[in-house]
């Protein structure tokens, strides 16, 4: 079913909308919760959240993009699960390395840290978006939107998990230029 | 800065980064454990679902049959069990939907089997919108070809309203409802030319908790659509129960969803709800109440429809200050323009609203009829008339109460590339932008009812690729183009806005 109808169901307060929501963009959620959580019953939980809070968010919002809607709070949703020791078994291995490879992206090297607001920083990390070609672009988001491990990125994308790392090491040397050169870091 | 916060901004791109990411990922899926796991997990709690309802009866393989779930039960996947609102298993009624439901399943797993989408819909299907869920020619087909299989006639007619005592006025009903916690006023309901309705209820305080159900009654010999369902996670309990009336119905009653049916000699009845918030059941005083207050008996038996008795009547304000509020607090979520001009930040496009002019007829603007949307509609002192019934086709002259809004637009494109990837809703090709993304939203109260209307432009003065749903334009990156689009909306109403996803400009008040 198309997005518009799917939110036309919301809107018009019918059930229907929750099933085809599942049906369409279940196995992405469930997907992209698992991605972070590495556990199933807490990615089954999370999507059930995240239903949930389309319903009660549908209407008054309207989204243009259902995908990227319900993509962004499965994704909210995981991270808060984890953030606040929710999830039974803390899918820790691929995050925790995400985390340290972002630690050593933007470490400060002299100086205190800088404390930033946080819409500037979106801003900052969307114009360096979208100056990275389309498949650094999207490796960078496989790998730090999506929490993917290298080699499922590798997979996707049709190359080896050596051109993943290589590509993803370019982009970190990338931002931290970029954010330097704006003055966030 | 820390890694923490590094990894929130990133959680925060713009939608096109979020977007483009997951159609790749979608195209591309990874056979892992991480992407399948929902199938894999599913189909363990489906068999431990089925294992746990066998436990609980006590019996063999075939007790589901025997205790009558089989006799209701439309389909079931790794997720749902799917419940009849139609009839018993060896109705025709269920045979047909049954059959439709198999085929949309089908039609929609595989791609609409390349029909075109959407589709531009015609007359049979707008006459049908609300009554049929059909929106593409070969649903049509398939519902017509599945009532001509069956026998069953097809309902023509359909009125959707509050007040369970209009839907008793429409149909040639008793109250059927016998209990002061069930809210009234409040109950929505959808009633169809051939006495079927559906009508969803506020019960206060059932059994010690507020829930809400839903009530259908189908009658017999006519094709209905719909469905009641149960996780496949639920534990199911079925009983036979005799109501405070002394009707015999079958209550089937899970950890998330209760399902009371009685199928009646010209109608199949049917009370349903669903649990939303908590992970505790429904309690089973919760359930035989709604079951003791509902007169199946009288739902089962056959009623004269007339749905002209309650079209036309004066509406009374409900909940009007909570609406006004709730509405108030929308726009003012959005920034308010001053001189009418803002920027899209999502597609880097730059709006400038150069006039509105409020008129009462199409020629007066330069617009011609066929230019209007076939779906767009007018509220006039209550009552909602649909394409092209607001205006005379001959003179171009509005409806009394009605008036025609002309907004002229100056859009540039800021872009310096060729927008792609963006893919706003409905963009159908590279630099295609959807004028579905500006709205006219009224509300008030008028002539007694309360409206609140968001609607979409009813014309677009450019050309339009899919006559009768969604304009685009198409502008290249530095382009600047000026266009007008048009909306139909009630005459009385002072406190209108136009606006899109980023910005709102209160109209101007008519001289």
């Amino acid at each position: 079913m198309e997005d518009e109808r799917i939110i036309a169901l919301y809107w018009r307060r019918d059930e229907r909308a929750i099933d085809e929501t599942d049906r369409k963009y279940g196995a992405l959620c469930s997907a992209i919760a698992y991605g972070i959580l590495e556990s199933h019953e807490d990615t089954e939980e999370c999507v059930s959240d995240t239903y949930m809070a389309a319903w009660n968010s549908l209407p008054p919002q309207r989204p243009r993009l259902l995908r990227a809607y319900l993509g962004r709070i499965t994704r909210n949703l995981s991270l808060n699960r984890l953030r606040n020791g929710k999830a039974g078994k803390r899918g820790g291995g691929e995050l925790a390395l995400i985390y340290e490879e972002l630690e050593n992206c933007i470490a400060a090297e002299n100086g205190p840290e800088k404390h930033l607001e946080e819409k500037e920083l979106i801003l900052a990390v969307n114009a360096f978006l979208a100056g990275l070609p389309q498949e650094e672009r999207l490796m960078f988001l496989y790998r730090y939107w999506l929490a993917q491990p290298v080699a499922e990125i590798g997979l996707r994308m049709g190359c080896k998990p050596g051109r993943v790392n290589s590509a993803l090491y370019r982009s970190r040397v990338r931002l931290r230029a970029y954010l330097e050169k704006e003055g966030l870091l | 800065m820390k890694a923490e916060a590094l990894l929130k901004a990133i959680g925060g791109i713009g939608d096109e980064y979020v977007d483009e990411l997951l159609a790749h990922a979608e195209k591309n899926p990874v056979r892992t454990s991480g992407v399948n796991i929902r199938k894999t997990l599913r189909t363990a709690l489906l068999a431990a679902v089925i294992a746990g309802l066998l436990a609980l009866l006590g019996v063999g393989a075939y007790a589901m049959n025997v205790f009558g779930i089989k006799d209701v039960l439309l389909s079931s996947d790794r997720e749902k069990i799917y419940l009849s609102r139609q009839g018993l298993q060896d109705s025709r009624e269920f045979m047909a939907y049954q059959e439709f439901m198999a085929f949309y399943d089908d039609y929609v797993a595989n791609n609409y089997y390349g029909d075109q989408m959407p589709q531009e819909q015609d007359e049979w299907m707008r006459q049908h919108e609300g009554i049929y869920f059909v929106y593409t020619q070969r649903l049509k087909e398939k519902l017509l070809e599945l009532s001509e299989k069956y026998s069953l006639k097809l309902r023509n007619d359909v009125y959707e309203d509050t007040g369970a005592q209009w839907c008793c006025t429409a149909l040639g009903l008793e109250d059927f409802i016998d209990d002061p916690r069930f809210d009234e006023d409040e109950a929505a309901f959808r009633a169809y030319d051939d006495g079927s309705f559906l009508i969803q209820i506020g019960w206060g305080n059932a059994g010690g908790e507020d829930l809400d159900c839903s009530i259908t009654r189908n009658v017999k010999g006519y094709f209905s659509q719909g469905y009641a369902d149960f996780d496949t996670e639920e534990m199911i309990r079925q009983w036979n129960y005799t109501t405070g009336k002394g009707t015999e119905v079958t209550i089937f009653w899970g950890t998330l969803h209760f399902y009371i049916v009685y199928d009646g000699p010209e109608a199949f009845v049917v009370a349903s709800a669903a649990r939303w918030v908590n992970d505790e059941a429904f309690s089973e005083e919760a359930v035989t109440a709604i079951a003791d207050a509902i007169d199946f008996e009288t739902l089962g038996k056959a009623s004269r429809a007339d749905l002209g008795l309650v079209r036309n009547r004066p509406k009374k304000p409900v909940q009007t200050d909570a609406q006004m509020q709730e509405r108030q607090q929308l726009i003012e979520s959005r920034e308010q323009l001053a001189l009418g001009q803002w920027t899209n930040n999502y597609d880097g496009l730059m709006f400038r609203v150069d006039s509105i002019r409020y008129s009462t007829n199409l020629g007066d603007e330069g617009w011609q009829m066929e230019q209007f949307m076939q779906d767009s509609m007018g509220w006039a002192d209550g009552v909602c008339y649909t394409y092209p019934d607001w205006a005379d086709p001959e003179t171009g002259e509005l409806k009394e109460g009605l008036r025609l809004i002309t907004v002229a637009l100056t859009v540039t494109n800021a872009n310096t590339r060729d927008n792609i990837t963006h893919q706003t809703m409905n963009n159908t090709g590279t630099n295609n932008f959807s004028n579905s993304l500006l709205f006219l939203n009224f509300a008030a109260v008028s002539d007694g009812a309360f409206i609140n209307e968001t609607k979409r432009a009813d014309a677009y003065s450019g050309e339009n690729p899919i006559p009768g749903q969604t304009s685009f334009v198409h502008i290249e990156p530095g382009e600047t183009v000026s266009y007008e689009l048009a909306y139909i909306a009630p005459a009385a109403l002072e406190n209108m806005v136009f606006f899109s996803w980023d910005a709102c400009l209160p109209l101007p008040p008519v001289k």
